[in-house]
């Protein structure tokens, strides 16, 4: 080993503080990068209701990249939000238009959808349904729910406290953003400060050596799917209060945006990677890009196409053959970072003398001859 | 057929063909990976008509050998030759050209066709552009019959048991006018009688000129079907005889080397294997700390009853696929059992519940530690915590600073190579990330260990860190069931059970323990 004893531990420490700033590197430059083109592209694009404009929009779409995060976290997929995310605007307009109060109503659409995610997690865990699957068949079944309890095209909401808490402003910040910005830090400290949120990121790894290990793999992945479909109700109460109505439509392919947003924010679909702060950087990240093409014009069909190929190019580095890309930018940034170790050396195993398991590439090695010592 | 002209010709051999050329010969054939050595200079000749086989422990060079003559590797260095012409199997459809068929413990069958239309899979007769359904029935069914079996042609191999899908593949092999049939343990998941059947048709191959190579742990079924034997060890060629001039003890020895037992072979009785228990002999006192009764898993492992006393370092042995792998997997909960049961201190713990295992103190260094033990996208320090979260958590918390010392005096403590306790796990060496799964069971308080292989896939000087650090869990009170295929690491334990076939065939203690009984224990 070539660090060690105090030199070791002072880039330790140093690795510690700047640690999450590192990793997230390609996606905090990238966002710079966006912003300094959006201002060079568009005098309006840095001004405060520009921002506003972004941030609001964005809410929603990251709320619900939160819960799908968790989903995808433990190499699972939710493709129901979006409908959960309908139903919980009808669902709310249908209970407040009955006559009941803003929070009994928040109260009675979390448990609605909590339920549907706890089916969600039952067919996922119980019945061994791939998830992928799973999500999409309940997608249909929720959003055929949204459609008969709504009874018409859409219900309007009147209830003015129930509009009030989930759009607005408190003391100029909109309260979808405050609301959006307290869902992601709580989340963040969830999974980086939770022994639930380690668990996640084990059983998303590796479910098998967890479940070996006594975690509650089950009661977890079941756990995953029922946050995913609470803060996709969440969401559908922050499309409700905006546009003062409850539709089954409102949340239509915004299951595709919300994995979107995960994936440009570096989770992997096989699990164990990421955090819930980059899927939302992730969402804001697209989300910007569009505000961009929006100011300067760009017609709808483009944009779709210019999103597409944003997502290949960001799993493309994640997770696909551009991983090793990645690493050696990592590995760059580390070196001007730290000014501690040659280029290309990163991803080489710590130990000199023994044979790696693994190759840095992830190629297993044949297993070597047995060699005996007569002890 | 077009055989060698597929395969990549070198030289030409002409027409000079002698009925004794070999059909298939292996001249000083060796491999390595990135200069690891998996087998040097062997040389086998494969006669028409004749069944070899090819014996060997695990890492022996075995399926090194398979895959190159299946045509999956090639050989670093060494030649091929088919019925006398130097061919290169490039790939596995080349090797198939030439004559090879090879049948894989995981059969290459698609389940979700019929049975016709996997026998002729790669040629299916044609009438105009389309298939010929009545042909092809036709001739699947004239195929089978041949070969002994009455199967439903049009039923999807998904239906149907192991031992018919066995025979899919020979039909598949016996269509495509195989010379060479090389058969990778095809018993390892087939009941008794079915395996006679396989059995029954292989001579029938044989008979009729086909030639096998048939590799397996169990000798039996070797003397029972082969002529040949050919026992491979440390990537070497030990011995090529035939079958009726070696006795199957010597079979044994010769595939376990001398280097260990041939040394004890006839040594004092005083001069026993080290133990690895510091603690001595007599472990008497007391509960047994691990009790198994009559355990099964209605597979393989049959009434298995086994107990470890505090204190006491027990070995459970055989050769691969005794069933010890199996066992271990079992009595830790993570893999089902169809009867019986296992205390703990006891306590019958719950079957199938790592969980309750782990709580009432037992823990597991499963051998596939990669996929069982660790999650290599996690740090060192996320991997030795990873049993015991509950104590590192509080409330829920994960007490992340308490999370480093533990790991960080962890990793002093059994001496793992990290760059620090951030490192990725995925990119230790194979003794580091053993280290990081026996300190997870530190951690968690384990106070009896069930240790898979150890030291599989462990280099030298890691192996003895790793045994070191087992005395030292049984200096500290622990037990310990060591389930190894490695007769030196099972003598070196307090007492040993041998498996068989998944029954304990005898228990041996070790200051009685003579290597040479051991041995004739193993088949």
């Amino acid at each position: 080993m070539a660090t060690t004893g105090l030199a070791g531990v002072g880039v330790g420490v140093r690795q510690r503080i700047a640690g999450p700033f590192v990793r997230q590197a390609p996606l905090v430059i990238t966002i710079t990068v966006v912003l300094v083109i959006g201002a060079l592209l568009s005098p309006y694009f840095l001004s405060e209701a520009n921002f506003r404009n972004i941030l609001i929009t964005g809410a929603v779409v990251s709320v619900l990249a939160v819960g799908q995060f968790m989903v995808i976290v433990t190499a699972g997929i939710d493709l129901s939000v979006g409908a959960v995310a309908s139903f919980s605007t009808v669902a709310s307009a249908v209970l407040m238009a009955q006559g009941r109060s803003a929070w009994s109503t928040v109260a009675l659409s979390l448990l609605a959808c909590g339920v549907i995610g706890l089916v969600n997690g039952a067919l996922v865990v119980y019945a061994r349904i791939t998830p992928f699957i799973a999500t999409l068949g309940m997608l249909g079944v929720v959003q055929g729910l949204a459609y008969l309890v709504q009874g018409g095209t859409y219900v309007r909401i009147e209830n003015q406290a129930f509009i009030g808490l989930f759009s607005g402003d408190v003391g100029g910040v909109p309260r979808q953003v405050l609301i959006f910005a307290l869902v992601t830090v709580i989340f963040a400290v969830l999974m980086r400060w939770s022994t639930f949120g380690r668990q996640l990121y084990a059983i998303g790894g590796n479910a098998e050596a967890a479940h070996l290990s006594g975690l509650p793999v089950k009661r977890n992945v079941v756990a995953a799917y029922v946050i995913s479909a609470a803060l996709a109700s969440i969401a559908g109460f922050m499309l409700a209060a905006q546009l003062g109505e409850g539709s089954s439509r409102l949340g239509q392919g915004l299951e595709l945006d919300s994995i979107a947003a995960a994936v440009v924010g570096g989770a992997s679909l096989f699990g164990g990677l990421g955090s819930p702060a980059a899927a939302v950087l992730g969402g804001l990240l697209i989300g910007t890009i569009s505000n961009i093409m929006n100011l300067r014009g760009v017609a709808a069909e483009p944009q779709l196409i210019i999103k597409g190929f944003l997502i290949l190019f960001a799993v493309f580095v994640t997770s696909g053959k551009g991983a090793d890309l990645r690493g050696s930018l990592g590995a760059m940034a580390k070196s001007v970072l730290f000014h501690r170790r040659p280029l290309g050396s990163a991803g080489t195993p710590a130990t000199d003398e023994d044979s790696p398991a693994v190759s840095p590439n992830g190629e297993s090695q044949p297993r070597e001859p047995h060699t005996r010592t007569s002890k | 057929m077009s055989s060698t002209t597929r395969g990549e010709r070198w030289t030409d051999a002409g027409d000079e063909r002698r009925a004794d050329t070999p059909v298939l010969s292996l001249r000083g054939v060796s491999k390595s990976y990135a200069g690891v050595v998996a087998l040097t200079g062997v040389d086998l000749d494969v006669r028409a008509g004749e069944a070899v086989g090819l014996l060997g422990q695990n890492g022996a060079g075995k399926s090194t050998l398979v895959k190159i003559i299946s045509g999956a590797e090639q050989p670093s260095a060494g030649s091929v030759e088919i019925s006398g012409e130097r061919v290169r199997l490039s790939s596995p459809a080349v090797a198939r050209a030439s004559g090879v068929h090879t049948i894989y413990q995981e059969l290459s069958v698609v389940p979700q066709l019929t049975v016709a239309e996997n026998v002729f899979l790669s040629d299916l007769p044609r009438r105009g552009p389309s298939v010929d359904w009545r042909e092809l029935r036709r001739a699947a069914r004239e195929t089978l019959r041949d070969l002994g079996f009455e199967i439903d042609v049009t039923r999807r191999v998904r239906d149907l048991p192991l031992a018919q899908r066995q025979a899919i593949e020979i039909a598949k092999a016996v269509h495509s006018e195989a010379k060479i049939v090389l058969l990778d343990e095809p018993t390892a998941a087939l009941p008794q009688p079915d395996a006679k059947k396989l059995f029954a048709l292989l001579r029938r191959l044989k008979s009729e000129g086909v030639s096998i190579i048939y590799v397996s742990h169990r000798l039996d079924e070797v003397y029972d079907i082969c002529d040949r034997i050919t026992i491979l060890r440390d990537g070497r060629q030990i011995a090529t005889r035939p079958a009726s001039s070696v006795h199957q003890d010597d079979a044994v020895r010769l595939m376990i080397g001398d280097k260990l037992v041939g040394g004890m072979l006839g040594q004092a009785a005083s001069e026993k294997q080290p133990r690895i228990n510091p603690r001595g002999a007599g472990f008497t006192a007391g509960a047994p700390a691990l009790e198994v009764h009559a355990l099964s898993d209605g597979a393989l492992l049959e009434n298995i009853s086994l107990r470890v006393m505090p204190g006491e370092a027990v070995a459970v042995t055989g050769l691969v696929g005794s069933g010890q792998a199996e066992l271990a997997a079992c009595i830790f909960g993570g893999r089902p059992r169809s009867s019986g049961e296992v205390l703990v201190d006891g306590k019958p713990l719950a079957p199938g519940s790592p969980r309750r295992s782990i709580a009432s103190g037992l823990g597991w260094l499963p051998e596939e530690r990669k996929l069982q033990g660790l999650v290599l996208s996690m740090s060192v320090a996320e991997n030795l915590t990873l049993a015991s979260l509950r104590s590192v958590g509080m409330w829920g918390r994960l007490r992340r600073r308490l999370e480093q010392t533990l790991a960080e005096t962890m990793a002093a403590n059994l001496r793992i190579k990290t760059r620090g306790v951030a490192q990725r796990v995925g990119d230790l060496s194979g003794g580091n990330q053993q280290k990081v799964v026996f300190g997870k069971w530190l951690l968690a308080r384990s106070r009896v260990l069930i240790v898979s292989e150890p030291t599989r896939g462990v280099d030298v000087g890691a192996k003895e860190e790793i045994y070191r650090e087992m005395t030292a869990f049984l200096a500290g009170g622990g037990s310990m069931l060591v389930s190894s295929s490695e007769i030196d690491e099972a003598l070196m334990c307090d007492r040993i059970y041998v498996l068989s076939r998944g029954r304990i065939v005898a228990e041996l203690a070790h200051d009685d323990t003579d290597p040479d009984e051991l041995v004739s224990f193993l088949r």
